[in-house]
């Protein structure tokens, strides 16, 4: 069944877009504070933050679930919401696949899939057909009769996927659909949704807090902190670029040391003396930084390795913990008073060992310290009883 | 961060449209708020003015002064204040029992491997259905002097007097409170699931200290069991109009009914009562909430395991059926027995005693207009209650089972719980009281000494319990259930018809059942609010009885009972022909 939706909006063209969209919901803090973003036909967007980030309540407003108080939705160029104004979500002519699932239970598979059809006004038994194609692309068929409680939550995932898939309504909303499952199943049905969306050349919004989720789905990605967007474009764009601290945190990182900016070799990147400690390192400069400024180096995991070779600056850690992944070690090493996290190295360095950390300055970004200084960064004296007397009985022994 | 600029164009062909749907959703929600509140001032505010009235007398005129505690006066003097301790005595008693036996069979139901247990609930839902003043009838006729034992040359004198006073009332009482405490400790054993068994088994080191750690965990459920049998108890008027009364043991609500029954009616004394009726039976509801709010109770979660079933060994199955048949017996099988028994016996109470076993009594309740009319009229009010209070119960429900309640919901909340605890006998007195008064006549409200009032005064009291139970089932129906209905197309009436209300439809119709029942057998309203040559079913019963027409009465009983009965079984059948199998699939009470 070709998309009607589609056909009427090529690709390329804006599907959804948000202006100044902010909606609180007890008048203290805003859940969301004035969001703009674009969502052009066929595009994959993946909006990422941490809970409380504002991410549901935007996916909700777009679906018309939740009343937005001040800005604006469009849908395909209609003005779906702003204030005073709300199109109820049955006239928004979208699908939407949400956290638990939501299918009804006293329906048959078949029958809650062929429910989105309805709308559509084509007979029950096209609809049955509908649903029953679709059941078989996504690997249900023989479970139309089936009911919800019937099935495993893999198969009641696809279920919803297939719902919203079938009427081909050109915009997709994916409501933390993953976060139930585990980790296996996590990847295959990530694999599926993107293949699935991508065929029916559908628009999708999707929200997670997984941001290997998020990298591997979207075409773009959002990056929500306190109900503000603070950073929008290609995955590649906020990994290597990230607009702050936050995004750099929120993205992946292997830890974070502080520093001095003592000089700017290149103009993009500083040579920073790291607090406490006798080593120098090279990151990129985020934001004008200047001699003598107090900074954070974030370091992404990639960059530093017990024994990666090369352009690397070496330092001394030592080992706080391993473990054992498959293609190698991920160590947890102490830099002085700091802790960085997914080391990684082909051998098992044993707990407490003295070694020489490689860090790879490409992999490092230097930001300005706020006055509150680094509030996320782990420290040895953080660290549990356990960890901290391993280290202590190293420190003795050595 | 990268932001594309959007121009919004006003000349938007839906917003016309959407403006007036958001204009009616406000409509919707307004009306919501309104059908809340004139729900609310017809059925509580009338009991609000009576109950005012113990101490503004002159409120509503008719008083000689504005403010007065002489009510409050009569209400402790000696013999006022010995049905209140009578009351008070008898329902702390009959909570202890009906906890006791409640702990038991919900123990053995939902964590041993005994048989029959669709019979043993069975045998509960039936005592559910059955009004305290018939089991009273049952237990008399077959024990009185001259009753059905005793024309079977039996001697049951002696246990006739004991039943005959004090002890009779806490046990038939305590007997009838069994299902609440059951209903109540069932859900928290079924939910106590065996993880915390296990944990408490591997750090405790015995099963003594084990058992320590898990039995707190059922406390919430003992004290509500206890406060809703003791409130049940303290509002009770089936035992205290026939049993007690005859017996000569003042209760409460008799002593209400009393002030208001005889010559010269005295409004504010009988208000008084009910304020000290009230308080009786929210003061253990008070404690309750406050004991399961002080700690945390929870034992549910995603991840609970099947409750462990016991396998008793046959000494053990010996001993379990042998207490549950006792108090299956005892409180369901004597009462019928003395009621079905009685009724096919000619010239039972009268000097002559009962001479032979006869259909006669059935005869005269089929073909008496006077007798067969009070059935069909309680059977029309039932099925009136029963579906209006399905119906604004669920309204109700939907309002208070949402998780951001609006003050509405919260002031709901409240009016519905102290509903709860209200009486039967000072609802009907606080409806003759208010409805009475000269203002409703001058709104054009003449529902005083009509059958609209009797249905009023049933609807009061039947829908806070019924909201209340519908609130359970509306709060498990998850909100992405009806938004997903939404977003993909249904408005909102299709969203709920198609959504929401086949999950729930069980629920509703448990709902509508034992609404059904319970109002077909109820006294204390019927008893107060009848209009004249339009008795209900119950006034009927008991004025047979009153006039020693004991087969009548007890013929009319096992008809009524059986009337309950079938039309339970027609519904469930129907539902089970009627409804789709997905329907069935979801949870209900029967």
């Amino acid at each position: 069944m070709a998309s009607k939706r589609n056909e009427v909006l090529p690709l390329g063209e804006i599907m959804v877009s948000l202006k100044g969209v902010s909606k609180s919901y007890d008048s203290k803090r805003n859940a969301v504070g004035d969001v703009s973003f674009a969502v052009h036909s066929g595009e994959f967007l993946v909006l990422l933050g941490p809970s409380g980030s504002g991410k549901s309540t935007i996916l909700r407003s777009i679906a018309g679930i939740e009343r937005i108080d001040r800005g604006s939705i469009s849908i395909r160029s209609r003005t779906v919401a702003e204030p005073g104004l709300h199109l109820d979500p049955e006239r928004r002519d979208v699908a939407m696949v949400f956290q638990d699932y939501a299918l009804w239970p006293h329906m048959t598979v078949a029958a809650n899939v062929a429910f989105a059809l309805k709308r559509d006004n084509i007979s029950a038994k096209a609809r049955l057909v509908a649903a029953n194609e679709l059941l078989e692309r996504v690997g249900l068929q023989g479970k139309a009769q089936r009911y919800p409680g019937d099935l495993s939550g893999g198969e009641q995932q696809r279920v919803a996927l297939a719902r919203a898939l079938v009427g081909h309504r050109g915009l997709i909303l994916f409501d933390e659909p993953l976060s139930n499952l585990d980790a296996d199943l996590r990847e295959r049905l990530r694999i599926e949704i993107s293949t699935l969306v991508r065929e029916a050349r559908a628009t999708a919004i999707y929200i997670t807090h997984d941001q290997s989720e998020a990298f591997a789905l979207a075409d773009r990605v959002g990056v929500l902190n306190n109900g503000r967007l603070v950073q929008y474009g290609s995955p590649e764009e906020i990994f290597k670029n990230p607009a702050d601290l936050f995004v750099a945190r929120f993205t992946g990182l292997a830890g974070e040391l502080p520093g001095t900016v003592v000089g700017s070799p290149t103009g993009q990147t500083v040579e920073v003396k790291v607090a406490g400690g006798t080593f120098f390192l090279v990151a990129k400069a985020h934001g004008s930084l200047r001699c003598g400024q107090a900074v954070s180096i974030a370091i992404r995991p990639a960059a530093v390795s017990l024994d990666s070779p090369g352009e690397t600056i070496r330092c001394r850690a030592r080992v706080l913990d391993v473990a054992y992944r498959g293609r190698g070690y991920e160590h947890a090493v102490a830099v002085g008073e700091h802790v960085l996290h997914s080391v990684f190295s082909s051998n098992r360095v044993i707990r407490g060992t003295e070694v020489a950390l490689k860090i790879d300055p490409v992999g490092c970004m230097a930001f300005a310290q706020d006055q509150r200084g680094i509030n996320n960064s782990s420290s040895a004296s953080e660290l549990s009883p356990s960890l901290q007397s391993a280290s202590k009985f190293r420190e003795v022994a050595i | 961060m990268t932001t594309t600029e959007i121009i919004v164009t006003n000349s938007d062909p839906v917003r016309t449209k959407t403006r007036w749907l958001q204009r009616r959703r406000s409509t919707v929600s307004l009306s919501g708020a309104l059908i809340a509140v004139a729900l609310s001032t017809l059925l509580v505010l009338p009991v609000l003015i009576f109950l005012l009235a113990s101490v503004f007398p002159g409120l509503i005129g008719g008083g000689t002064s504005f403010f007065s505690l002489r009510s409050f006066g009569y209400a402790f003097s000696a013999s006022s204040l010995r049905g209140i301790t009578d009351s008070l005595v008898v329902s702390l008693f009959a909570g202890l029992i009906a906890t006791s036996c409640g702990l038991f069979v919900a123990w053995a139901i939902t964590r041993t491997d005994i048989s029959f247990k669709k019979f043993i609930t069975g045998s509960i839902w039936f005592l559910l259905l059955v009004p305290t003043y018939l089991t009273t009838e049952g237990w008399q006729r077959l024990l009185e002097p001259d009753g059905v034992l005793a024309s079977a040359h039996l001697n049951t004198a002696h246990i006739y007097h004991f039943f005959f006073g004090p002890p009779g009332v806490v046990f038939v009482l305590g007997m009838s409170g069994i299902p609440f405490a059951y209903l109540a400790i069932s859900v928290a054993l079924s939910n106590l699931g065996a993880e915390l068994e296990d944990a408490a088994r591997v750090h405790a080191g015995s099963q003594s200290q084990s058992w320590r750690v898990i039995i707190p965990l059922v406390t919430p459920a003992l004290a509500s069991a206890f406060a809703i049998v003791f409130a049940e108890s303290m509002s009770d008027f089936g035992v205290a109009y026939t049993l007690a009364a005859n017996a000569h043991f003042p209760m409460a609500t008799y002593s209400l009914f009393s002030a208001i029954d005889s010559v010269p009616l005295n409004f504010g004394n009988a208000a008084a009562i009910g304020w000290l009726l009230v308080a009786s039976a929210l003061v253990p509801i008070f404690l309750q909430r406050r004991l399961t709010k002080s700690k945390s109770y929870a034992v549910v979660s995603g991840r609970r395991r099947p409750v462990r079933i016991v396998r008793l060994s046959t000494r053990g199955h010996l001993v379990v059926y042998f207490v549950i048949g006792l108090i299956v017996v005892l409180s369901v099988g004597v009462p019928v027995t003395g009621i079905v028994s009685a009724s096919f016996l000619s010239g039972l109470g009268t000097t002559f005693g009962a001479s032979s076993l006869t259909l006669s009594n059935y005869t005269r309740v089929f073909s008496s207009t006077v007798l067969g009319s009070p059935l069909h009229l309680s059977m029309v009010m039932a099925m009136a209650t029963a579906t209006a209070t399905a119906i604004f119960g669920f309204y109700l429900a939907g309002i208070l089972a949402k998780k951001n309640q609006t003050p509405l919901g919260r002031i709901l909340d409240v009016l519905l719980l102290g509903s709860v605890a209200l009486p039967g006998i000072v609802l009907g007195a606080g409806y003759i009281f208010s409805y009475n008064q000269p203002i409703f006549s001058t709104l054009g409200l003449d529902l005083y000494g009509t059958s609209k009032l009797l249905f009023i005064g049933y609807l009061a009291s039947a829908l806070p319990a019924t909201a209340r139970i519908l609130i359970g089932p509306m709060a498990q129906v998850q909100s992405s259930v009806t938004h997903a209905a939404r977003v993909h197309g249904a408005k909102p009436f299709q969203a709920w018809s198609q959504a929401v209300l086949p999950i729930i439809s069980k629920a509703v119709v448990s709902a509508w059942l034992l609404t059904f029942a319970k109002t077909l057998l109820e006294l204390p309203l019927s008893q107060l609010l009848y209009a004249p040559g339009s008795e209900p079913i119950s006034v009927a019963i008991n004025k047979l009885t009153a006039g020693y027409d004991y087969g009548g009465g007890t013929a009319m009983s096992v008809i009524a009972l059986l009337v309950a009965l079938v039309v339970i079984g027609l519904a469930n059948g129907c539902y089970r022909l009627l409804a789709p199998k997905g329907w069935q699939k979801m949870g209900g009470m029967f």
